[in-house]
C-alpha cells in the first residue's frame, strides 16, 4: 500500500483511535455483564454460608 | 629510562581521560543528574537511579561495556532485543493493579481511550518534524506514558530512539502533577470543576467478576490486535495470578522479586543506550518537546470525551477525570482529585479517578497492540 506520510498519519489517527475506543466500549458491555451475571449468585452464596 | 617511556606509561594510565569526548561528558553530568533527581527529590527513583548509572557507564570511555561482549549489552540483547524486560514488567504491573474501581464504573473505561489521543496527535506532528514513519511511532507512543508500552514498540522498530524515548516517557510520566493541572484549569470551567459525583459507595464486585475480568480483556483485545500479544498477555496474566487467589507465591513474586530485578535491569539497560554521540542530537531534543505535547494532548483529550459523555449520561462525571485516562498510576489519579479538591474540599473523586486510571492502564497497551495491527494491515511492518 502506497500511502502518502500525511495518508499515513491520518489513517493512524482514525483507526488507532478508532479501534481503540471501539475495543473499550465492547470491553464495558463485557464488564456490565460479567457483573451482571455474577453479583446475585455470589450474594445469594454469602448468604446462605451465613 | 626515556622520556619518550615516560609520556607512553603516562598517556597508558590517563587513557580514560584523555579519551573522554565532550558528548561523554555531557551525557556523563546528565546521568548525575537523572540519580540527583531520582536520590534526591524522588522523582521515580526506581528508574531515574538505574538509568542515570547505566548513563554514566556507558559514557566513561574505554570500559567498552557496551561493546560486542560487554556486560550491558548482554543485558541489553538479553532483555530489550527479546522484549523480555517490558514483558515481565508488566506481569509486575498487573499483579500490582486493582481493576475494581473500574468494574464498579464501567463507562470511565472509555476515558481510558481518549487518554492515548496524544499518542497519535504527536505521531501526525512527528511526521511533520521529518522523523520516518516508524520513528514517528516510537516518538508517539510516549503518549502513552507508559513505559514498558514506549520500550516495546521502540526497541523493535526504531532500537536507535531507545534512549530518548524512554527517558522522555519515563520524566513524563514523574512530571505528570507538573504538567496536568493547568491544562486541567484551561480546558474546564469553575462549575465544571467543582461538580460533586455521586460518593463513591463502594459497591461490591464479586470475586468471579474479578477473576473472569483479566481473562476476558485478553481474549476479547487479543482477537482485535493479536500483535499486542505480548503486551496485553503479561499484563492480564499479572492481575490473573492476584485475583485467582491459589498462587499467592507467583503473584507475590510477580509485585517485588520478578519487577525488582527486572526494574534494575531494564533501568540499567536503558540508560546504557544513552551513548553520547547517538543521544544528544536535535532529534532527541525534539523528542522530549513532542513528549510534552503527547502528555498534554491526552489530557485534554480525555476531558473533552468526559465532557461529551456528560451531553449524553443522564449521570454527570466530573470532566477533571478525563486528565486521569493515561496510564501514570497512580499519579493522574491523585492529580484529578487534588485539583477537584483544591476547587471545592467537599469533592472527593479518588476512587473515581483510581477506576479511570486503571483504565488509562489497559487503554495505553490496547492503542499500542492496535497501532501494531494497524502497522501491520498497512504493510509497513
Amino acid at each position: 500500500m502506497e500511502l502518502t506520510k500525511w495518508e499515513f498519519g491520518f489513517l493512524m489517527l482514525v483507526f488507532g483511535m478508532g479501534l481503540t475506543l471501539t475495543t473499550l466500549y465492547v470491553l464495558t458491555w463485557v464488564m456490565r455483564i460479567l457483573t451482571f451475571l455474577f453479583k446475585e449468585k455470589e450474594n445469594s452464596d454469602a448468604a446462605s454460608k451465613t | 629510562m626515556s622520556g619518550e617511556t615516560i609520556q607512553t606509561i603516562f598517556l597508558g594510565v590517563f587513557s580514560g581521560l584523555t579519551s573522554l569526548s565532550w558528548q561523554a561528558a555531557v551525557m556523563i553530568l546528565i546521568g548525575l543528574i537523572l540519580i540527583y533527581l531520582g536520590v534526591k527529590h524522588e522523582v521515580e527513583p526506581l528508574l531515574l537511579v538505574p538509568i542515570g548509572f547505566g548513563c554514566i557507564l556507558v559514557n566513561l570511555p574505554l570500559t567498552g561495556i557496551m561493546g560486542e561482549e560487554g556486560l550491558l549489552r548482554y543485558f541489553y540483547e538479553a532483555g530489550i532485543i527479546t522484549e523480555i524486560f517490558p514483558c515481565l514488567i508488566f506481569i509486575g504491573i498487573g499483579a500490582m493493579t486493582d481493576f475494581t474501581p473500574l468494574l464498579q464504573n464501567p463507562r470511565v473505561f472509555l476515558l481510558g481511550g481518549a487518554g492515548q489521543f496524544g499518542i497519535f496527535l504527536t505521531l501526525l506532528l512527528a511526521l511533520a518534524l521529518g522523523f520516518d514513519r516508524l520513528e514517528a511511532v516510537c516518538v508517539g507512543i510516549i503518549g502513552a506514558c507508559d513505559g514498558p508500552t514506549s520500550i516495546y514498540v521502540t526497541s523493535q522498530f526504531a532500537p536507535q530512539l531507545l534512549g530518548p524515548v524512554s527517558v522522555a516517557a519515563y520524566s513524563y510520566m514523574s512530571l505528570v502533577p507538573i504538567i496536568q493541572p493547568p491544562l486541567m484549569r484551561l480546558v474546564t470551567s469553575k462549575k465544571e470543576r467543582i461538580r460533586i459525583m455521586e460518593f463513591y459507595d463502594g459497591k461490591p464486585v464479586s470475586k468471579t467478576v474479578r477473576i473472569i475480568f483479566p481473562v476476558a480483556v485478553t481474549i476479547v483485545t487479543i482477537l482485535i490486535a493479536p500483535l499486542g500479544a505480548p503486551l496485553m498477555g503479561t499484563l492480564m496474566l499479572g492481575n490473573f495470578l492476584k485475583e485467582c487467589g491459589v498462587v499467592e507465591r507467583l503473584s507475590k513474586a510477580a509485585q517485588n522479586e520478578i519487577a525488582n530485578v527486572v526494574t534494575l535491569l531494564l533501568g540499567l539497560t536503558i540508560g546504557a543506550t544513552m551513548n553520547g554521540e547517538v543521544f544528544l542530537t536535535t532529534k532527541t531534543l525534539l523528542i522530549f518537546v513532542l513528549g510534552a505535547i503527547a502528555i498534554g494532548g491526552d489530557t485534554v483529550a480525555g476531558i473533552f470525551l468526559a465532557k461529551i459523555m456528560n451531553l449524553f449520561c443522564k449521570e454527570k462525571i466530573n470532566p477533571l477525570l478525563g486528565a486521569a485516562g493515561i496510564s501514570a498510576f497512580p499519579m493522574a489519579a491523585r492529580v484529578a482529585q487534588t485539583v477537584g479538591s483544591q476547587e471545592n474540599p467537599q469533592n472527593y473523586l479518588l476512587m473515581h479517578a483510581m477506576g479511570v486510571n486503571t483504565g488509562g492502564q489497559v487503554g495505553s497497551v490496547l492503542a499500542a497492540s492496535i497501532m501494531l495491527a494497524v502497522l501491520k494491515a498497512m504493510g509497513v511492518i
